[in-house]
């Protein structure tokens, strides 16, 4: 998994003293530094035939086929990469149709700089990184910052699917190529459609495999549909022999998913490791994991995820996940949005055109609750900010491209969550360990699959992933196509009376108490550790592991 | 009296007008609804009361609900001091009124007698039960006051009828997994405004309204081969019992031959010992007490479901509903106790804590002794 860092110019000498190597784009008048990590993967250039140079770094499904112009490459893109382009007036950034790779920029006059990291903003080319506090109560709402916007002052991230087109001297435009909202449906059986999807997460499995050039993978598995039908279409693929499988658990004394993990691994016979964590396992790496997370994450599920990259063999280079079932087949969260929705009219705010913005903060079940509190800004800055993260929201739950509420809703957890918080919690836990990590389930081919099936055919009655199940039925073991969606769960409650406690404390109040109360509200906070309330648990890890990321990126020294 | 909107302490008779019902606050001009020499508190309680239950303007409530929460800890219980008190009053009042009347001086006979009237008066005390009119005057003070989260009768009809006169009420999106069939319109008013039926899935509908757009949503998915899964929960008490049955022979109702009864039923409650009971008659509000439910049962009164603390309230009926055990039973205790039947699930990223209220307390091993901490 790679990782970079760059500027760009329109003049030579505007550049940076920065010892990156150049990219060819200076026929162009466009002077580049980058730095790319690890050297070896430097990425493949193309010369299109209209003349634009195409450089491109990560895993490019389509890299048989060289793209004849821009607009072709567009058409095309699909996989795990970031790309370079330049044409005789501007240079371009594309993000990959899903976002698997996360790409942040700065402006500054003359000067763009582009970056998979924002630590490497201030490492490798001095920039002084601020953070924006207010910027905080999105992450209190969401556990996440979702959009443009990040928690560093002047840094954004570019969305999935679209395109950064820079002028120089602050003429800059982002553009979406992809362009998901505008695909007619296709009506089609469902025995066809069924099988249409199991034909695309099989190719997408073979695109993995020939763009890493990995003969072997690890799959995580969860005991959940989508890491199973990741395990099938992997072991299809590579072949059984060169499939390995792990999972973690947190003790035998906590609810764990073991049962249904057993009966996958029974029925495909592969080779499966159990990883047992525990707060002894995972404190001490705290502090290096968040070093690599750029902007605040606050999911639990970082950690297993890291634990496990951490655990496998270093030989073992690609790993499969089933990232993307959620936001692509429908959610258990879709539920509570639709209930609301049929219900508007019994609720005060039913009518304002915050209501679905706010059901949609309430279904995240984070600390939307106690964000007032817990936050050290009080109105109108707060109220600011929440108007602010609602419109931002309401962008896309109230698309009319999209005719079916619910398409508008799978396609505002795709933009919002699955860019600003499921992929970049696989790619920042895999990349310290220089890995490749996809998912067979969320790639173009599939969101645009899933752009054009109808609402009946692949979600209909709110059945859950309805269509994967179709799709990877016999393929699979029948009980974990008929069991209830259960997730990853981190047992932080049942910590909350040992280490973890401690742990918080130490983070928040002891080590870094001016830090945080920059972005918190302290005698909160002092109270959230000290006094039970829903979900006091997560809420203690949120802002623990927002202050761990915070330090990292603004106080490293500290 | 202290004026619940500018706190100040003003007298009795400086707050009633001469020859008038009306009590005003003379500093800020506050009409209190309560008097509390009749009805034995006032606005204050009923308020501070409210504002606690609406937890901040996050949850709303029913009259009921109310009511059961205005009944403060010493009165559901005798405490010791009360108890205390009377017999104090007994023994001083034998011994004045029995030495005034003897010539002799007092001596360990008189002293004797003292004492056994005074236990007697303890008896008599520990006997007690309220008489205060809690109900009457909390529904006095909805009237009058009436609260920002407090549904009232005509409220919860107002509510429901909001939803059903929508213009478009489309049933597109909307696929619940069960219908919850509950005993008034004030408490489908409940469940809605505090989200239970999105948290849950639920269809919630009024035994006593068999028309409109969700009523035939129900009869459409119950002649379907999509049928719902139907439950029914009602208060506790003679006449409440028979709510299940009555559905069974109302043929309206189409589908609930196997409808799961969640009480509040007589066994559940024979086994719990908190809660309260409501006489809607004489408008008193007593302490549950297992030994004594017979005598309820037979005075018609109420045992309100909705006197459950309101986010209990709907984790216990979720957790009732996905292990069919009956609410306030020692199963639904131990269920809600794991924090993991409610709203499970989400986006792979979740974590246990992720609905648990994590303050309730439960023991399945103790029978009645476990329950809400903060009941009533």
């Amino acid at each position: 998994m790679f990782g970079f860092v760059g500027v760009v110019s329109r003049t030579e000498q505007d550049l940076p003293a920065f010892s990156g190597s150049s990219i060819q784009f200076e026929k162009f008048e466009f002077h580049s530094k980058f730095k790319i990590f690890p050297e070896k993967e430097d990425g493949q250039t193309f010369s299109c035939s209209d003349g634009a140079i195409v450089k491109i770094l990560g895993l490019f499904f389509a890299a048989s086929k060289t793209p004849k112009s821009l607009s072709n490459f567009e058409e095309i893109a699909d996989g795990a990469f970031t790309a370079f382009a330049a044409t005789p007036n501007e240079f371009r950034i594309y993000a990959d149709p899903c976002g698997w790779r996360s790409i942040y920029f700065r402006e500054e006059g003359n000067l763009l700089y582009i970056t998979s990291n924002i630590r490497y903003l201030r490492e490798y080319l001095g920039l002084q990184l601020e953070p924006v506090p207010e910027r905080s109560i999105d992450f209190l709402c969401t556990s996440f910052i979702p959009g443009l916007e990040t928690l560093t002052k002047d840094v954004f991230e570019l969305p999935m699917g679209n395109v950064l087109e820079w002028k120089g001297q602050n003429n800059l435009v982002i553009r979406d190529y992809c362009r998901y909202d505008t695909f007619p449906k296709v009506e089609k059986s469902l025995p066809e459609t069924a099988s249409e999807l199991h034909a695309i997460c099989l190719k997408n499995t073979e695109n993995i495999m020939q763009t890493s050039g990995k003969k072997e993978c690890t799959v995580f598995l969860s005991g959940g549909l989508d890491s199973t039908c990741a395990l099938s279409s992997a072991i299809d693929i590579f072949g059984l022999k060169n499939v390995k499988t792990i999972s973690v658990h947190f003790g035998s004394d906590l609810p764990n998913e073991n049962i249904y993990i057993d009966e996958a691994v029974k029925y495909f016979g592969c080779h499966h490791r159990y990883l047992e964590i525990s707060p002894n396992s995972f404190l001490s790496e705290m502090d290096n994991l968040y070093k690599w997370i750029d902007d605040p994450i606050g999911d639990p599920v970082v950690m297993p995820n890291y634990m496990m990259n951490q655990a496998i063999d270093p030989k073992e280079q690609l790993v499969i996940t089933g990232e993307g079932g959620d936001p692509c087949f429908g959610g258990p969260k879709n539920v509570f949005m639709t209930n609301s929705l049929q219900y508007s009219d019994i609720y005060c705010n039913g009518s304002n055109d915050d209501f679905l913005a706010t059901c949609y903060l309430e279904s995240f079940k984070r600390a939307y609750d106690d964000a007032a509190q817990l936050s050290q800004f009080s109105e109108p800055t707060f109220g600011g900010r929440l108007d602010k993260l609602h419109a931002n929201l309401n962008t896309h739950l109230t698309n009319l491209r999209w005719e079916s509420f619910l398409d508008r809703l799978l396609f505002a957890n795709k933009y919002l969550k699955s860019n600003s918080l499921i992929l970049p919690k696989v790619q920042k836990t895999t990349q310290p360990f220089f890995r490749y990590s996809l998912s067979p389930l969320f790639s173009r081919a599939v969101i645009e699959f899933c752009a054009r099936t109808p609402i009946q055919i692949k979600y209909p009655s709110l059945k859950e992933k309805f269509i994967l199940k179709k799709a990877f039925l016999g393929k699979i073991p029948q009980s974990i196509i008929d069991r209830e969606k259960s997730g990853m769960r981190v047992p932080l409650r049942f910590w909350q009376g040992n280490k973890i406690k401690a742990f918080n404390k130490e983070v928040l109040l002891r080590k870094n108490k001016a830090l945080t109360s920059k972005f918190f509200n302290i005698k909160e906070i002092k109270a959230l550790l000290k006094h039970p309330r829903p979900r006091q648990g997560l809420k203690s890890w949120m802002l623990s592991t927002f202050i761990l990321t915070a330090k990292n990126l603004y106080e490293p020294k500290s | 009296m202290i004026c619940p909107a500018c706190s100040k302490v003003i007298k009795h008779k400086v707050a009633s007008t001469w020859g008038s019902e009306t009590l005003k606050c003379i500093y800020c001009g506050y009409v209190f609804a309560i008097d509390p020499k009749t009805m034995g508190f006032g606005d204050r309680r009923v308020l501070k009361v409210a504002d606690k239950l609406s937890k901040g303007g996050q949850r709303y409530f029913t009259e009921q609900q109310l009511a059961c929460a205005c009944l403060l800890k010493k009165e559901r219980s005798p405490q010791f001091m009360s108890i205390f008190i009377w017999f104090v009053a007994g023994f001083v009042a034998t011994f004045v009124i029995v030495a005034g009347a003897m010539e002799a001086p007092p001596g360990l006979g008189l002293f004797i007698v003292a004492l056994i009237m005074g236990l007697f008066c303890a008896l008599v005390g520990f006997s007690q039960k309220p008489t205060n009119k809690i109900w009457s005057g909390v529904q006095r003070y909805c009237q009058k006051k009436g609260h920002p989260f407090l549904i009232t009768p005509t409220g919860a009809k107002a509510i429901i009828d909001r939803l059903l006169k929508k213009d478009k009420l489309s049933f597109d999106d909307f696929h619940p997994e069960k219908a919850l069939i509950v005993d008034d319109v004030e408490f489908v008013a409940l469940l809605l405004l505090n989200n239970f039926h999105r948290d849950s899935n639920c269809l919630v509908l009024d035994v006593n309204n068999v028309s409109g757009p969700f009523y035939d949503y129900f009869v459409k998915r119950q002649t379907s081969d999509e049928k719902l899964d139907v439950f029914a929960v009602h208060d506790g008490g003679k006449t409440e019992e028979v709510m299940v049955a009555q559905i069974k022979n109302n043929s309206k109702w189409i589908g609930c031959e196997e409808i799961t009864d969640l009480g509040l039923t007589r066994e559940a409650l024979s086994n719990y010992k908190r809660g309260t009971w409501i006489n809607e008659l004489t408008g008193t509000i007593t302490n549950h007490n297992p030994k004594k439910i017979d005598e309820k049962y037979i005075s018609n009164s109420v045992y309100p479901i909705d006197c459950i603390p309101p986010d209990k309230l709907n984790m216990s009926l979720h957790a009732c509903m996905a292990s069919g055990c009956v609410m306030l039973s020692p199963e639904m205790f131990a269920a809600i106790g794991t924090g993991s039947s409610h709203n499970s699930g989400g986006d792979g990223n979740n974590s246990y804590d992720s609905s648990s209220s994590g303050n309730s307390s439960y023991d399945s091993g103790t029978g009645g002794g476990a329950g809400f901490d903060d009941f009533g």
